[in-house]
C-alpha cells in the first residue's frame, strides 16, 4: 500500500492505453478512445516528469512534493503545473484515480 | 513483422522505422482495413502502376501519424498460398510486448526468412537490404544449431521458399533439393528474373506485361511507358507543374527505363537457365 495522504488516492495511468518509454520522452496513445483520440501524444520535458510519476503509488500532492524537492522549485508553481497537466490527462481520460 | 521483430531476434540493429509492416489473415483483410478506416486511416494515394505492380500490401496512412502502415495478406517469395503461408506463420508465431502490449510476431525461423526474402526482393531499393543479407549469411545462419538450420530448410520447404531464397539457405550448411528448374514454376520464374533484374520498374513492369493476356498487351505497354500526367506526377511530385514539365519528366522516365534494359536482359537469362541470383551477398555487388 502506498502511504496516501487521507482522502486523496493514488493517480494510475488507464487501463489499455499504449505508450513507449525513451530517456526523455515517451509517446502515449490512448487505444481505448482510439475513435476518438486517433493520433498518439509526446510527453516530454515537464509533462514527461509528471507523467513518469504517475505509476499507481503516488497521489497528486506526493508527485507535487518529490518535482518540488528535486527541482528546488516553488511548491505552488509546481502545484500548479501538476494540476493543470493532470487536469488535461483527466479530461483525456489518460489517467484515473 | 519486419523492423521491431527483425532487431528482436538479432537480425538487424536496432533503428527507427518510418513505417510498421503488419500481416494480416487474408480472410480478415477487408474488416482489418475497415477498422483502421474507422480510426482514421486510409490508402495512400498510388499510380495506377503501383496499383497493379505490388498486390501483396496496402500502404495506409493518417494525417496525424508520421510512418506508414504496410498492411500485408501475403509475401512475396513464399511460393505456397498465401492462406497457407499465413496458417504457417500463425502456428509458430511468438509474443513480443510492444508498447505495453502483447503482440504476435513471427518466430526467429520465420524471421529469418523473411528478412531474406524481403532483402532478395528489392535488392537496389537501399543498400541496407545487402548489408542485412549479407549479415544473414555471416553472422545469423552460422550461428544456428544443427536443429534450427533443420527447422530453417524445413520451413522454406513447407512454405515453397527453397529456391526462392536458395542463396540463403545455401549457407545453412545442409545439403538443399536440386534447383526446380526454369519453367517448372511461372511464379519462381518471375522471382529469379525479379531479382536479378536490377533497379527500376522495368523488370517488374516486363513480367506484369506477360502476365496479362494478349488482348490487353498493347494498352499495358502504352500505358508503362507513357502514363498519364496525373499517374505519373502521383510518383513524381518533385516535377514542377505545368505540361512540358510533364512531357519531359516521363521522357526522362523512359530513358531511365531503357538504361535497365541490360538488368532485365540478365534477370531473363538467369531465370531461364533456372539460378536464383546470389550476387547481392557479395560486399561489391558484382552481377
Amino acid at each position: 500500500m502506498s502511504a496516501s495522504p487521507a482522502g486523496a488516492s493514488a493517480l494510475r495511468r488507464a487501463d489499455g492505453i499504449a505508450q513507449v518509454t525513451r530517456d526523455d520522452y515517451c509517446v502515449v496513445l490512448n487505444l481505448p478512445r482510439l475513435e476518438q483520440q486517433q493520433s498518439p501524444y509526446v510527453f516530454d520535458g515537464t509533462s514527461f516528469e509528471i507523467w513518469s510519476l504517475i505509476d499507481g503509488t503516488r497521489t497528486e500532492q506526493q508527485i507535487v512534493d518529490e518535482l518540488a524537492e528535486a527541482y528546488e522549485a516553488p511548491r505552488d508553481a509546481v502545484a500548479a503545473d501538476v494540476a493543470a497537466f493532470v487536469a488535461q490527462l483527466r479530461e483525456l481520460r489518460l489517467v484515473e484515480n | 513483422m519486419k523492423g521491431l521483430v527483425t532487431s528482436h531476434h538479432g537480425l538487424r540493429p536496432e533503428r527507427v522505422s518510418a513505417d510498421a509492416d503488419v500481416w494480416v489473415d487474408p480472410e480478415h483483410l477487408d474488416a482489418y482495413l475497415n477498422a483502421l478506416s474507422d480510426v482514421g486511416w486510409h490508402e495512400r494515394e498510388a499510380s495506377r502502376a503501383a496499383h497493379e505492380l505490388i498486390e501483396h500490401s496496402v500502404t495506409l496512412i493518417h494525417p496525424e501519424w508520421p510512418c506508414d502502415l504496410d498492411v500485408h495478406q501475403s509475401f512475396p517469395g513464399f511460393l505456397r498460398s498465401r492462406e497457407e503461408v499465413f496458417e504457417v506463420l500463425w502456428e509458430r508465431r511468438e509474443k513480443l510486448e510492444i508498447a505495453g502490449h502483447i503482440t504476435a510476431i513471427p518466430d526467429r525461423t520465420s524471421a529469418i526468412l523473411i528478412t531474406a526474402l524481403h532483402a532478395m526482393r528489392s535488392p537496389h531499393q537501399t543498400p541496407r537490404h545487402g548489408a542485412e543479407l549479407r549479415g544473414l549469411v555471416r553472422d545469423v545462419i552460422p550461428a544456428l544449431s544443427s536443429e534450427s538450420q533443420q527447422d530453417l530448410l524445413g520451413l522454406a520447404t513447407q512454405l515453397n521458399a527453397v529456391d526462392t531464397a536458395r542463396p540463403v539457405l545455401a549457407h545453412v550448411g545442409l545439403d538443399l533439393p536440386a534447383p526446380v528448374a526454369a519453367g517448372s514454376d511461372s511464379a519462381l520464374d518471375a522471382w529469379r528474373q525479379r531479382t536479378a533484374g536490377g533497379e527500376g520498374r522495368t523488370t517488374q513492369f516486363v513480367l506484369h506485361i506477360r502476365s496479362t493476356p494478349w488482348r490487353e498487351r498493347p494498352r499495358e505497354v502504352f500505358r508503362a511507358i507513357w502514363p498519364t500526367e496525373a499517374d505519373f506526377r502521383v510518383e513524381h511530385y518533385t516535377v514542377p507543374p505545368g505540361y512540358w514539365h510533364g512531357v519531359a519528366g516521363r521522357l526522362k522516365r523512359i530513358a531511365w527505363g531503357i538504361r535497365q534494359l541490360p538488368g532485365v536482359l540478365r534477370g531473363r537469362r538467369l531465370a531461364r537457365q533456372g539460378i536464383t541470383d546470389d550476387s547481392l551477398l557479395h560486399e561489391d555487388g558484382e552481377r
